[in-house]
């Protein structure tokens, strides 16, 4: 080992046990008393990475971006993207995270990591409900991997032959629901909820215009107008709810149909 | 028995030793303790404390244990562990430049968790090292006599004050304002809410202020009131409609008036935790400005 390598011992040591928040502090170390640009930039990106393990995806886009990349040739390049992507991916910045690859596709052609910085913003195409570019990604990607007919077969199996489920608006099932009361909840795909909260507002109705029709107009007025107010606010609120949830479960369903045909594991 | 010149040999050899290796030690002490001032400015406040912490006290020079004692104090202020922060802070050293600041920190931080005697005891124990030192003494203990409502004791400690001292004279005029308020408050009576609100219900809850609720239970109660007497008058007394909506019209009513007793007395405990608020941020700006 080189003297230049001996002040990673100890922060490499923590990382590779899986110490990442003790690893994340020896990194600092090596950035705070190391004077090598070369130490400063792996320390970066280790430090970054212990992050990364930490869930602390903002901290280390952070140290990411720290890293001064000079030229398309740099040997970091590749790591930091995939890590930046990544790390914008897990916190939920579907658009940062590809950006952060498209910055980089062209520098990187031929590039063993560029599989897989595509696999992730076609992922990201999908939690965005971007099919149409996320298939075009898998098209690209099947130029450029070695496994490239697997990556056709996905665009086709999961793009072309079925396609994939629509973006569910929110607002347009909240409007829905408050027009006819659950067809929100049909829109986003629950049947028997949007079912029972149709019957709910139905009853509702019933019950305060057959008291005003048998002359108890109080009654009917006051218990028919608020339950009615109550099921009918509710069921928009839930409709929006169901909707956004719908959305998270298709785009999750579809990037886990992906991961299982790269796994191999697909029918 | 060992021969007289390897014994003189000793005897120079092994201070020598000791000295360079207590250099040695003393070096990567002073590294260490920059690293964890580092990360402390960083903002890795986290990481401070648990470096900190990792860093073995025995055989410290005093410098050296206020300087650790200091960052811990200050990492766990920032991180919001008071008590934590406390503990660290007092231990520094009148010998410390850091003293003043470690030790009215740690007054703040036991005022700020309303352990208000331990943080008088911080304060008669501080020895002030300059004529501000002891003006904040003084501030900070006409801030916790406030926060006791003992406003006749905050009166004699303004006397001990400054008026025009810059570190807090903006701040000493807001107390005095808090004193004004709290001396002109009257308080929202539970028993008067909760009657208003048995002779016209939610009247209780505008009287304590949230005008809001008290029109909804009007409306909620009244309409209630309403069915019940139209299923009385069409039905009579004994019909399931009259009983099933009178049962809620009585529940709701009942409720009302204890809702708008304990509206009373969430808008006092409301207008109280404000002004504690207050008292305390006016507490800690100077703080801050001067000794941060």
């Amino acid at each position: 080992m080189t003297k230049a390598e001996s002040p990673f011992i100890l922060a490499d040591s923590l990382f590779a046990s899986g110490q990442y928040f003790r690893s994340a502090i020896e990194y600092e170390r090596i950035l705070f008393e190391q004077e090598d640009a070369g130490m400063q930039r792996r320390a970066l990106l280790q430090k970054a990475l212990s992050l990364k393990h930490q869930q602390r995806y903002a901290d280390a886009i952070q140290e990411l971006n720290r890293i001064a990349i000079r030229h398309a040739q740099d040997t970091l390049l590749a790591e930091k993207s995939y890590q930046l992507a990544s790390c914008h991916y897990l916190s939920q910045n579907y658009q940062q995270s590809i950006d952060a690859i498209s910055m980089v596709e062209q520098a990187l052609k031929g590039h063993p990591v560029l599989p897989d910085l595509l696999t992730l913003k076609t992922l990201a195409y999908n939690q965005l409900f971007q099919h149409e570019e996320a298939k075009q990604t898998l098209l690209t990607l099947s130029q450029q991997a070695d496994n490239g007919p697997l990556y056709q077969q996905i665009a086709q199996d999961l793009y072309q032959n079925k396609k994939p489920k629509k973006y569910k608006n929110p607002e347009k099932a909240h409007n829905l629901s408050m027009i006819i009361p659950g067809t929100g909840h049909l829109y986003s795909g629950a049947i028997g909820e949007g079912a029972i909260s149709f019957l709910l507002n139905a009853s509702a109705l019933g019950f305060g215009a057959w008291h005003v029709y048998t002359g108890y107009y109080l009654t009917g007025y006051v218990i028919g107008v608020t339950t009615l107010e109550r099921f009918h606010t509710g069921g928009k609120k839930r409709a929006e709810n169901l909707a956004i949830w719908k959305n998270t479960e298709n785009a999750h369903q579809l990037n886990l149909r992906i991961i299982s045909y790269l796994n191999g594991e697909a029918q | 028995m060992m021969a007289p010149s390897k014994t003189i040999k000793h005897l120079i050899f092994v201070p020598l030793l000791l000295l360079l290796t207590g250099t040695g030690h003393a070096q990567s002490l002073n590294r260490q303790i920059k690293f964890i001032n580092h990360l402390t400015n960083s903002g890795y406040y986290e990481e401070s404390l648990a470096e900190n912490l990792r860093t073995p006290r025995q055989g410290l020079s005093q410098p050296a244990s206020d300087s650790l004692n200091y960052l811990a104090g200050w990492a766990a202020y920032y991180l919001k562990e008071l008590a934590t922060s406390t503990s660290y802070l007092t231990k520094v050293s009148p010998s410390s430049e850091l003293y003043p600041k470690s030790h009215l920190f740690a007054a703040y931080n036991q005022i700020h968790l309303s352990h208000y005697q331990e943080g008088q005891s911080i304060l008669s124990d501080f020895k002030p090292q300059n004529t501000p030192d002891q003006h904040f003494v003084h501030y900070l203990s006409s801030g916790v006599q406030l926060l006791q409502r003992d406003l006749a004791g905050f009166d004699s400690t303004l006397l001990q004050l400054p008026k025009d001292y810059f570190g807090f004279s903006k701040e000493l005029a807001n107390l005095q304002s808090i004193q004004t308020d709290l001396l002109a408050r009257k308080d929202k009576s539970v028993w008067l809410s909760g009657l208003l609100s048995a002779i016209l219900p939610g009247s209780g809850k505008i009287y304590a202020g949230k005008t809001g609720q008290g029109i909804t239970t009007f409306l909620l109660t009244t309409g209630l009131a309403l069915v019940t007497f139209e299923n009385y008058h069409k039905n009579g007394i004994e019909s399931a409609s009259t009983l099933l909506f009178g049962s809620a019209f009585t529940v709701f009513y009942a409720g009302n008036i204890y809702g708008s007793m304990y509206s009373a007395k969430t808008a006092n405990d409301d207008f109280y935790h404000l002004q504690n608020q207050k008292i305390l941020f006016n507490l800690h700006i100077p703080l801050r400005n001067i000794f941060d």
